[in-house]
């Protein structure tokens, strides 16, 4: 899975591209924490490249937006596509985040 | 073929014609039977993977999984689920029963007949809990929004497999573990 950062007025983009599963989910966790220590606590996962997730990847969800939660931040989710909604639907996860239609949507929503 | 052979076998070369490299292994073969002599297809269609247990395939077995559904009228999402499920049972054998020991094997097969999609994922690791699989169930998966610390980071992945599978089956034997994961087909 590829991670690319981005950064506009003190809200952090990372917009994924490929499998977010036991393989990488630790990968995106320790880019999460990296950006937490460097003071950065507003989050937009853009996730309309990614087009498998699994329980490891949505674990790794929940315990970034805890620890940015407990630094006063919170964690958008942008741009899913359908077939990875259905996922977050599966697991009861799009009651936890906060989901929105694209990355504007989601940047305007802080 | 009895169930006792498959376990033996499953994690061996297999009986078919099989292409090799270091990761990733599949064979293919047709099932038959025989009457009065003369082989009979039986409308089985089989292929079985066996990957070492290293994280990083679990990507190539997923994105397999999810093209062979193409071979059934499922929808795209219903092949992603099937697909999701074959990634957590594999990984469950990764982290659970060989502890993150890319050395070993993981076997998946997938068997489909007219009437329903059977899937079955080998290790020779440590067995499951049986009871593990009996307390997953989908209230497992209910979550309170409001309360973000008690939500689980992980153990979704039972839960996931009962939620979408249509009967699951777990077997521990000499050694061997098998979980056998059906999916009827629409009529």
């Amino acid at each position: 899975m590829e991670i690319l950062e981005e950064k506009i007025n003190k809200i952090v983009t990372l917009k994924l591209k490929g499998h977010l599963d036991a393989s990488s989910a630790k990968a995106l966790k320790e880019k999460v924490d990296s950006l937490v220590k460097e003071k950065c606590v507003n989050f937009i996962i853009d996730m309309g490249a990614v087009d498998f997730i699994d329980s490891s990847g949505l674990g790794s969800l929940v315990s970034s937006l805890r620890s940015v939660n407990k630094s006063g931040g919170d964690i958008k989710i942008s741009s899913l596509q359908n077939k990875v909604r259905a996922i977050f639907e599966l697991t009861r996860l799009h009651r936890v985040f906060e989901i929105h239609e694209d990355r504007n949507a989601a940047a305007t929503s802080f | 073929m009895p169930q006792q052979r498959v376990f033996s076998t499953f994690l061996e070369n297999g009986n078919g014609q099989s292409t090799t490299c270091k990761q990733f292994s599949v064979c293919l073969y047709v099932c038959e039977h025989r009457e009065n002599g003369r082989a009979a297809i039986m409308g089985l269609r089989k292929m079985k993977f066996i990957i070492d247990s290293d994280l990083d395939n679990i990507p190539l077995i997923g994105i397999s999984i999810n093209k062979l559904c193409s071979l059934i009228p499922f929808s795209e999402r219903m092949a992603l689920q099937v697909e999701l499920c074959v990634v957590e049972a594999v990984t469950n054998c990764i982290k659970h029963a060989y502890k993150y020991d890319s050395a070993q094997k993981v076997g998946v097969g997938f068997t489909l007949s007219p009437e329903e999609l059977v899937l079955d994922i080998y290790d020779t690791g440590i067995p499951l809990e049986m009871e593990m699989l009996d307390r997953a169930d989908f209230k497992s998966l209910e979550v309170d929004p409001e309360d973000l610390e008690n939500i689980a980071e992980g153990g979704r992945g039972l839960p996931i497999i009962k939620e979408v599978m249509d009967s699951v089956v777990y077997e521990s034997e000499k050694g061997m573990n098998c979980l056998t994961m059906k999916k009827k087909l629409a009529s």
